[in-house]
């Protein structure tokens, strides 16, 4: 580069870029006075996120220590059945029909259960429903018994509702279940 | 020059650009932001809202971010005057970015005492008369003090292409300015 360049150069190096407005401070000082609002208002909702996030975490953990109390029942009521005469179902539902059966809260071990969990979470059980969506007859069983019998498993879905009223909150739960039923078999 | 250097403050102690006050930065830094916005706006106004754009961006989200800064802020100027053209609706996003602004008159520079004040009107006036993609180069390169590689990597050309419309840019200028320097 030349000199003539070179000295051009130094001129223009000299010259300062005109400075920002005071409206352009001003905005950027709004701008960034905003987030410390936002800032405050996620940390508020961060701590409220927290406590509605608590109770959900503890609805997790209840809701696991009810498929494993679910899952008891349904184990300890087919070992029941087996060893006892069960009764036969009175009516027999056709084969892939869908039946809601209402069950009270209070007669459902897993709502009992996620029930004292959530004492102090505010939930309580508002609704349990059981729904049969499927049954198959088996073979015929041999027992040592002289009477004849069938191997009925029905297969439902539970659903179980709670409610916090304090936030209208609601959490639904459903699990599959399997029931196993050996009835007397008429042989005719 | 880098963006970011360190400085010692009043007590003694340093301040990074990770904890210096965006009030601080920016009375340091954003002249220079303006003018290159300027660069590639149509007025003062739109140069200031794409600073103002730029510049929150970076401060909230990345000036963390590892890599240059400077380059990093001065693509998202860049960006920024690009949406803005964009979503103007006079003439087509391409046209208008190409166009590369300064329709205004309005000093980019700070004013000079006495009789240099005149030849700093010269200059911008004969700044305006450059070629935007010459222009460009000349600001980066003058007042941000890019290499003409970062510069390269700002406007998506090579490094030659900037070194040379650099070039091409002081010699304009030179052509523009000599005959009031000597005549």
């Amino acid at each position: 580069m030349d000199e003539s360049l070179q000295n051009l150069e130094n001129e223009l190096k000299r010259l300062r870029p005109s400075v920002p407005s005071a409206q352009l401070l001003a905005r950027l000082d709004a701008e960034f006075a905003a987030p410390e609002i936002a800032r405050d208002r996620s940390r508020a909702n961060g701590a409220e996120g927290r406590l509605i996030m608590g109770p959900w975490l503890n609805w997790r953990m209840a809701a696991a220590a009810a498929a494993v109390v679910a899952f008891s029942t349904v184990v300890i009521t087919s070992r029941q059945s087996l060893r006892h005469d069960p009764v036969a179902p009175t009516t027999e539902l056709p084969v892939a029909v869908a039946v809601a059966l209402p069950v009270k809260p209070a007669e459902v071990p897993v709502a009992r259960a996620a029930n004292l969990a959530s004492t102090n979470d505010r939930y309580h059980p508002v609704g349990a429903t059981s729904v049969l969506y499927d049954f198959k007859e088996d073979s015929p069983v041999a027992r040592t018994t002289s009477t004849p019998t069938r191997r009925v498993r029905y297969r439902y879905v539970d659903t179980y509702t709670w409610k916090n009223p304090a936030t209208n909150a609601s959490l639904k739960w459903s699990l599959p279940r399997d029931e196993v039923r050996v009835i007397p078999a008429s042989l005719h | 020059m880098t963006l970011f250097i360190k400085r010692p403050n009043d007590q003694g102690m340093e301040i990074t650009h990770a904890t210096a006050p965006w009030k601080q930065w920016f009375a340091d830094y954003g002249p220079k932001l303006l003018l290159c916005a300027r660069q590639w706006t149509r007025s003062l106004a739109d140069a200031e809202d794409v600073v103002q754009e730029a510049f929150v961006r970076y401060w909230r989200h990345q000036r963390d971010l590892p890599g240059d800064p400077q380059a990093l802020l001065i693509t998202s100027v860049r960006r920024a005057a690009l949406d803005l053209a964009r979503r103007n609706s006079r003439r087509t996003a391409r046209e208008e970015f190409a166009d590369g602004g300064l329709d205004e008159i309005v000093a980019v520079f700070a004013p000079l005492p006495g009789e240099g004040d005149e030849r700093r009107q010269e200059i911008e006036v004969a700044l305006r008369r450059l070629p935007s993609e010459q222009r460009e180069v000349l600001v980066l390169k003058i007042w941000q003090e890019l290499t003409f590689e970062k510069i390269g990597e700002v406007l998506a050309i090579s490094p030659n292409t900037a070194a040379s419309r650099y070039r091409y840019a002081l010699a304009a200028l030179r052509k523009e300015l000599e005959p009031l320097c000597h005549g």
